[in-house]
């Protein structure tokens, strides 16, 4: 289990490799359940809080996977005619860890978001990535 | 790859409608084994757009962390009526579409 205390590790760690800092609140929410029976369809919701006007909206989310094989779950792009920028979705989830949202503004600006998931048994990737 | 959609039929001009799409495929990530041990070959979606109003308003580009038969979630402002279009685009090349209307009043 020398793996998983190393993950734990580096999930204390993220926060601050992230630029989180206690009592900045972040625009981003990211919500997961917290324990997943399965990793194979897990449902989460990201939302942004923003205006979405021509002046100010989220132009971009990146949803992150770091304990997966590969990073980035999913990317989605945004114009002031989405109106609302959240999205809903099902996630593969190889292992427990935790997962955060990046939201870039028209402006340049970006924020994160995340939230930590206890997987009990990972979606099938363990055959080829130990 | 057969696709479903669920869009309001009427909104009011302005609103911000809750957008539905759901499609049946695998997803094989490329990393998952069939009963011989052999790898099955990595087949997912990979792009998918929305358009509206003869613009882009959302766009989405999937990975094989996203689960089987991908769900998504998203929102329209709806400003004139017509038709919605939705796409989508697998790493094979495969493409399917679905048309749906709204009538903003």
């Amino acid at each position: 289990m020398a793996n998983r205390r190393s993950l734990l590790g580096t999930l204390a760690a993220a926060p601050v490799a992230l630029g989180a800092r206690a009592g900045v609140p972040s625009p981003v929410s990211v919500e997961l359940p917290p324990i997943a029976e399965t990793g194979n369809s897990v449902p989460i919701r990201v939302s942004v809080d923003s205006p979405m006007t021509a002046n100010d909206h989220v132009r971009r989310i990146e949803i992150r996977v770091p304990g997966n094989p590969e990073t980035i779950a999913a990317t989605c792009f945004f114009t002031p005619d989405s109106g609302v920028a959240a999205i809903r979705t099902n996630l593969r989830l190889a292992r427990t860890q935790r997962v955060t949202a990046i939201a870039e503004f028209n402006d340049g600006r970006q924020a994160t978001g995340y939230a930590d998931i206890v997987v009990t048994l990972g979606a099938c990737v363990e055959e080829v990535y130990p | 790859m057969r696709a479903r959609v669920n869009v309001p039929r009427t909104a009011r001009a302005g609103e911000v409608v809750t957008v539905k799409t759901l499609v049946a495929h695998p997803m094989d990530t490329g990393y998952g084994r069939d009963v011989r041990g052999a790898i099955i070959p990595r087949h997912i979606i990979t792009d998918f757009t929305c358009n509206y109003a003869g613009r882009e308003v959302f766009r989405a580009a999937f990975r094989p962390a996203v689960a089987a038969n991908p769900f998504l979630e998203f929102h329209l402002r709806a400003t004139v009526s017509g038709p919605v279009t939705f796409h989508w685009r697998t790493d094979r090349g495969e493409e399917t579409s679905v048309e749906r209307t709204i009538e903003v009043t």
